[in-house]
């Protein structure tokens, strides 16, 4: 059997998620020229709550996802008010170092409340793999793919049609004209931070099933931030193509490498980035401003 | 205070220090050397966070890879080849650093966000690599080593704790020459404003890589040690979180502080050592301590303690005196040999560039000779601006030529014009905010100063006699612009017409040929302008220096300049005498537009 179709089909799965992750990263970026560092901890967030909807209240999936979007929504509109909101004159470096500091608080406070006992999500879905002309796939991972195309598609009709995700698009092009047209920019910046940390929150409710739940799980979809400069940080399509690029590559590397290149080729990747083209596939390139 | 002016009584009480503290072991007993070698360690892993984040404020999460490199290569090199620890030690610090500068390059294109992630991209390889690579590294379980392997000599604990400090003592000392010499204001200089120090000649590339190369060194020193006091190396130790403790050390000893770099690790190392008890709690206090000092303390304790001190202690701020009386001497001494008035000094043919669709110059021309003062003016978006921005390298013209001192300068790069003898001042003005005022003018001199990285760090004669040299020449300077009273103020504490006068010190400082002043009476008050005014006669006058000033306040225009160049849409539309242009028919429909 060839290998290669059905790396590249594993790869689009676990890129979805870090899609998702990056997707966050990308709208919390463009709207207040922060990197989020703390969006692992609302992906582990995400994750404990669907233990405790679906494992502990035996809440069905669905509203079980609700849930989990509202709780991590609460928990990046938290990290907002204390790790951006009171530094935002401060300097970058001040700011990421901020939300460093509240991811590592909350992945303490959630060792402190639930151990270090590994947990799992019973999965809804057959993890029996079905055969699509020599690819194999889980109807999991199909579940995954299909929820985060539902979920994006619900994305880009919010901020085509809603008067929020208008805000929030106007927020981004121009705080000052936002703010003339009448609407709160520091009401935006927490909306979009609740928005970026949800969307995370899903991704580690996706991906609990497939890898279990620690306090480490964030760590996990770090490739998430990769996908972002991938895709220029400002792009939401680049934030997409990123997401699937990374995880396809770092399949291939993880074979045709090695099996411990897996974990790095995704810095690969960025370095290969960083150097070549900082501006990311869809990011316009900086220009120099005096 | 007073008693630690002199330099012999520094001595004595610095000696005096060191014997006590390596004595101190003798009465506290095994636990406190112990933590007292750890915070030794810290001390070291934080100057090197501070010269690199504090000073040359580059953002890295990288340290604890550094750290880890340091520690490894000391490890191996002595347990498994044999080499002896006292010259396995600087072999890792200088490899360290070559690494440092290779991860440093990104800092070259991109900035805060993107250097952490890409830092963040580097501790995680790094530590992925430490695991992974067992048989050089001995994997996840961790690298035993002994002093008997390492080669150190017959120390116990209490003598290694006493090689920490004198070690310790060493990278303050270095970290505290830097500061003071040319490589510590260059680092300053960048932090504070890229486009300001790059026109006074750093090469940000350069030092932005030397920034990170002296990080890599001192975390690999700190790397070294740390395998001399340990039984086994964890390659746990040397990830993302540890960076993060690393930098907390900064955060809460205070940022762009030596003091703080001390305070910091004192402070965060053995407190939580005594709760020990807590263990489980280490990493949320850690967390916490980080967010309530970023929010609440944003400066640390060395900067609360200075603040304190400034409140409580200092003088009243002078009121700020508009100084409108003569200008005295203006003691400089030019490398250069005047240049005659008859010599072209700058040359500017046909430039072109274009914005998009936006012609912003359009053929744009003028020369200056020597010793002249050359107004450039115009309406708003004449393109004036612009046409500096093209002199000075920041933006690379579409077509033309520029041609200063025989010298093509579209070869060249921003850094290289105030080696040449082209300066400039910015229309808001840039100061380097943080630094005081008589460092800002010693930047100024920066592409004059020769003394290199190791001569600064060393404070070898040769560097020391041209810092102070330096230093007396800056405070000529800034007396002749009547700062001299200000020289230790931070330099963003000044009232705006002194920080007008500031920059054009420090621009003189770089003894250059030609001055080019965009809008610098913009702001000024009358007093202070017919200062200023002065200032360019006494400049021109005694240094023979040309100047091309961007001016929109016309009697200041026609009451200085020998020449004017009119810019309008990009294009040259007149040139000569005030007298010829205030007349040219076309210069005032340009400015009033067309008689109906």
């Amino acid at each position: 059997m060839d290998l290669l179709p059905q790396l590249i089909v594993s790869g689009i799965a676990a890129g979805c998620l870090y899609a998702l992750v990056a997707i966050g990263l990308v709208l919390i970026y463009k709207a207040t020229d922060i990197v989020n560092f703390a969006q692992g901890e609302s992906v582990t967030v995400g994750a404990y709550m669907g233990w405790l909807m679906v494992a502990e209240f035996q809440m069905p999936y669905l509203p079980a996802m609700v849930m989990v979007m509202v709780g991590s929504a609460l928990v990046g509109m938290l990290v907002e008010r204390i790790a951006y909101r009171p530094l935002i004159k401060s300097p970058p470096f001040t700011v990421i170092l901020a939300t460093l500091a509240i991811g590592l608080l909350i992945t303490n406070i959630i060792r402190l409340i639930f151990q270090d006992t590994p947990r799992n999500i019973p999965g809804v879905l057959s993890t029996e793999p079905l055969e699509f002309g020599g690819v194999l796939i889980t109807p999991e991972r199909l579940g995954i793919m299909f929820s985060v195309v539902v979920v994006v598609i619900l994305l880009m009709l919010f901020f085509r049609f809603s008067k929020l995700g208008k805000a929030m698009r106007a927020t981004a092009q121009s705080q000052e004209a936002a703010s003339l047209m009448g609407i709160s920019v520091p009401g935006i910046f927490s909306k979009t931070w609740a928005l970026g940390s949800a969307l995370g929150g899903i991704a580690g409710m996706l991906i609990a099933p497939l890898v279990g739940i620690n306090t480490e799980l964030g760590g996990v979809l770090i490739p998430g931030f990769v996908a972002a400069i991938v895709g220029g940080f400002t792009s939401i399509p680049g934030a997409i193509v990123g997401g699937l690029l990374v995880g396809v590559l770092e399949n291939l590397g993880g074979v045709y490498v090695s099996s411990s290149f897996k974990r790095v080729t995704s810095f690969i990747i960025l370095i290969a980035v960083l150097m070549i083209r900082p501006a990311g596939l869809f990011g316009k390139p900086p220009r120099k401003m005096v | 205070m007073n008693i630690l002016q002199s330099p012999a009584s520094r001595l004595i009480a610095i000696v005096g220090l060191l014997l006590a503290l390596a004595a101190s072991p003798l009465v506290l007993g095994s636990y406190a050397l112990h933590i007292m070698s750890m915070v030794g360690i810290a001390v070291i892993l934080a100057l090197g966070l501070n010269l690199l984040m504090g000073y040359a404020g580059q953002v890295s999460l990288a340290n604890a890879a550094f750290f880890g490199i340091g520690a490894y290569i000391v490890a191996i090199l002595g347990n498994r080849y044999g080499v002896p620890y006292w010259v396995a030690l600087p072999l890792a610090a200088f490899a360290t650093a070559g690494v440092g500068f290779v991860v440093g390059l990104p800092a070259l294109r991109v900035s805060s966000h993107y250097l952490a992630l890409a830092t963040l991209a580097f501790v995680w390889t790094v530590q992925v690599v430490l695991i992974d690579w067992s048989s050089m590294t001995g994997g996840s379980p961790g690298f035993n080593t002994t002093r008997e392997g390492l080669k150190i000599g017959y120390l116990d604990d209490h003598m290694y704790f006493v090689v920490i400090l004198l070690v310790t003592a060493l990278m303050i000392w270095i970290a505290h020459n830097l500061i003071a010499s040319k490589v510590g204001r260059a680092f300053m200089a960048i932090r504070d404003n890229e486009n300001a120090a790059e026109i006074m000649g750093v090469n940000l590339a350069n030092y932005k890589t030397l920034a990170f190369a002296i990080n890599a060194f001192f975390c690999a020193v700190a790397g070294g040690l740390h395998t001399g006091l340990v039984s086994f190396i964890d390659p746990y130790e040397f990830g993302l979180w540890p960076s993060i403790w690393h930098l907390l050390y900064i955060v809460v000893g205070g940022l762009g502080s030596i003091l703080g770099s001390i305070l910091g690790p004192v402070v965060l190392v053995a407190l939580p050592e005594l709760l020990r008890a807590f263990a489980e709690y280490r990493q949320l206090f850690f967390a916490l301590v980080l967010l309530l000092t970023l929010i609440f303390m944003p400066q640390g304790i060395a900067g609360a303690v200075r603040g304190y001190f400034l409140r409580r202690f200092a003088a009243p701020p002078t009121p700020v005196v508009a100084a409108a009386g003569a200008v005295k001497k203006i003691e400089l001494q030019s490398r250069h040999p005047r240049a005659s008035s008859q010599e072209v000094l700058l040359e500017v043919k046909d430039l072109t560039l274009s914005f998009g669709g936006l012609k912003a110059l359009n053929g744009a021309h003028l020369s200056i000779r020597g010793g002249e003062i050359q107004a450039l003016i115009g309406p708003n978006g004449a393109g004036k601006t612009t046409f500096i921005n093209s002199l000075t390298r920041v933006y690379t013209p579409d077509t033309g030529a520029i041609v200063f001192r025989g010298k093509p300068l579209l070869e060249m790069s921003s850094h290289d014009l105030a080696q040449l003898g082209m300066v400039r001042t910015f229309q808001s003005v840039r100061l380097f905010s943080k630094m005081s005022v008589i460092e800002n003018v010693m930047v100024g001199m920066h592409s004059q100063l020769d003394q290199g990285v190791f001569a600064s760090a060393l404070k070898l004669p040769s560097a020391r006699r041209e810092n102070a040299d330096a230093r007396a020449r800056a405070l000529t300077l800034l007396q002749s612009m009547d700062l001299a009273h200000l020289a230790e103020r931070p330099a963003g504490s000044l009232s705006f017409g002194q920080q007008r006068h500031l920059e054009m010190a420090r621009a003189l400082a770089a003894d250059p040929m030609l001055l080019l002043l965009d809008e610098p009476a913009s702001g000024l008050s009358k007093g202070e302008i017919a200062h200023l005014l002065e200032i360019m006669r006494t400049i021109r006058k005694q240094l023979g220096v040309a100047i091309l000033v961007i001016e929109h306040n016309m009697n200041f225009v026609m009451d200085i300049a020998d020449h004017i160049t009119v810019l309008d849409h990009g294009e040259v539309i007149a040139s000569g005498t005030p007298q010829q242009v205030q007349q040219d028919p076309i210069v005032i429909e340009a400015y009033l537009g067309k008689a109906a």
